[in-house]
């Protein structure tokens, strides 16, 4: 029995010789905040090469939009235009509430030896919760890592609800956009904002908030402060909800 | 009542080991085999908790050594009636009362009393029968007490196949039972410098389901704190809130 099993692993072996072999991953990732939305996860298998994100350096648009839009879909199509044999990169679930645990995504690596994840954290301006260039063991087995949350340094945390408020951007422009002032607050985040507050890290003169661009590099987040006026104040998030301690998200990464 | 249980077990072992190693010895020739102390057929551990907080004592500390399979609490599900028992007053008798009546129970035991801010705790020391440890997890909870709900430990963490020698170092997150809101008033606090109320039935935090915490808002900030809040500056606390080292020592 031993020695079968032996030869067939010699065969393979010579089988695959020079071809890439298939590594397929069972992922799943737990959002551990209390107030927190993900919105959907890019999930990239890489090489050494490859960065979605690199603390200490400025975001590329790609991450911006996800950051602070949680669109995945630039980021996605700069990786297969720049690597298109460096890296593997797949778009899984639709927002996952705060305290849960997503479905089981299945993942083929093409072989590639890294793996990374970026999924913005709603409501806030440009937090995002990553993985950044997680070696995939090569022992099969089912592995824990936790993520903590990064500030993308592209937009000034005003922690003001683009939904509600009346407060515009520069030149009258709707709060909330990519590059905009605002934070994205699609309709299922909306429960537990406040509305009314003129800002936090930028505040409103006159009506607008006037961005002075962007806050510099991609660093882990300060976190978000609230406050607890849910009608005014400076802040459109409550203090006592939004909150968090890192680490925000646990992945599970079992090696098939 | 768990330590007499497991006494009596490792009596019961001696005497079975010991029926074993006679007949072994009738059937050498040279009867100079050395009868090993029974005890070293068992592994020792032992357990330490360090309370990395700035000013939150904790509760004593439920340490539980069990099989896969077993987990206390699980991240995005409600909790136990047990862990809020913990979670709210400290009390951890349920939660090692639920282990203990788990099939894949080996071992626990409470710290003799609180864990003081700052400091570390007493090794607590566990016997683990050497066939259980290819499938050992180490579970350990104990209430941050000047909050509403909050704990840190150990869930479920994988301490299979240590070696005699092996340490094996993890940090312990902050929690959020999500079985009271987080009020921070005095009356809604256990222990130490509040004195108020622990335990209580109700349910009315805003997600009835336990994740981790956001941490101690505090009555500090005039613009962004909570004013009906007691806790101040010192009871602020950034993960990890513990460190837990386990140290098989036998």
């Amino acid at each position: 029995m031993k020695l079968r099993t032996i030869t067939q692993a010699v065969a393979l072996t010579l089988l695959s010789t020079g071809a890439a072999q298939a590594v397929e991953l069972t992922v799943n990732i737990t959002n551990l905040t209390q107030g927190m939305l993900f919105t959907p996860r890019l999930l990239v298998a890489h090489t050494a090469n490859v960065d979605l994100f690199e603390p200490g350096t400025t975001a590329s648009e790609g991450l911006t939009a996800i950051a602070e839009g949680g669109d995945t879909g630039i980021l996605a199509g700069a990786l297969d235009a720049e690597f298109a044999n460096d890296q593997r990169n797949q778009t899984f679930g639709g927002p996952l509430a705060a305290a849960s645990t997503s479905a089981d995504y299945i993942f083929e690596t093409d072989d590639h030896p890294y793996l990374s994840l970026v999924t913005m954290l709603i409501p806030t301006n440009d937090a995002f919760a990553g993985l950044d260039h997680w070696v995939i063991p090569t022992t099969p087995g089912t592995y824990t890592v936790t993520l903590n949350a990064y500030d993308a340094g592209t937009e000034a945390n005003d922690e003001i609800n683009s939904g509600t408020s009346t407060l515009t951007g520069p030149g009258g422009v709707a709060l909330g956009g990519v590059g905009v002032p605002g934070m994205a607050t699609p309709a299922p985040t909306q429960a537990n904002l406040g509305s009314g507050g003129t800002g936090v890290a930028l505040e409103s003169v006159g009506g607008v908030l006037e961005d002075s661009g962007a806050e510099g590099s991609v660093h882990i987040h300060r976190n978000v402060l609230g406050d607890t006026d849910a009608t005014g104040g400076r802040s459109d998030l409550d203090s006592t909800v939004h909150r968090w301690l890192n680490p925000v998200a646990r992945m599970t990464i079992t090696v098939n | 009542m768990n330590h007499v249980l497991k006494l009596g077990a490792i009596t019961l072992a001696t005497t079975l080991l010991a029926a074993c190693s006679s007949s072994n010895d009738d059937d050498n020739d040279d009867g100079e085999t050395v009868v090993s102390p029974v005890a070293e057929q068992d592994a020792m551990f032992e357990v330490r908790i360090t309370n990395l907080t700035n000013a939150q004592p904790l509760s004593p500390v439920a340490i539980m050594l069990h099989q896969s399979g077993f987990n206390s609490f699980i991240d995005g599900e409600a909790a136990s009636l047990a862990l809020e028992l913990l979670a709210e007053g400290g009390d951890n008798a349920d939660v090692l009362g639920e282990v203990q009546a788990a099939t894949q129970h080996i071992a626990s035991a409470s710290t003799d009393g609180p864990v003081p801010p700052q400091s570390i705790s007493d090794a607590v020391s566990f016997t683990v029968p050497t066939d259980d440890l290819s499938d050992v997890r180490l579970s350990v909870i104990s209430m941050l007490v000047s909050t509403n709900d909050a704990f840190t430990g150990a869930n479920a963490a994988n301490i299979s196949n240590m070696i005699v020698g092996d340490v094996v170092t993890m940090s312990g997150p902050t929690w959020d039972s999500g079985t009271e809101a987080n009020t921070e008033t005095s009356g809604t606090m256990p222990g130490p410098g509040f004195g108020g109320e622990g335990f209580n039935g109700a349910r009315d935090d805003i997600l009835d389901v336990v994740r981790f915490h956001g941490g101690v808002v505090t009555g500090e900030s005039a613009e962004f704190g909570l004013s009906t809040s007691d806790l101040e500056d010192e009871h602020r606390f950034l993960n990890p809130s513990s460190r837990i080292v386990v140290t098989r020592v036998q």
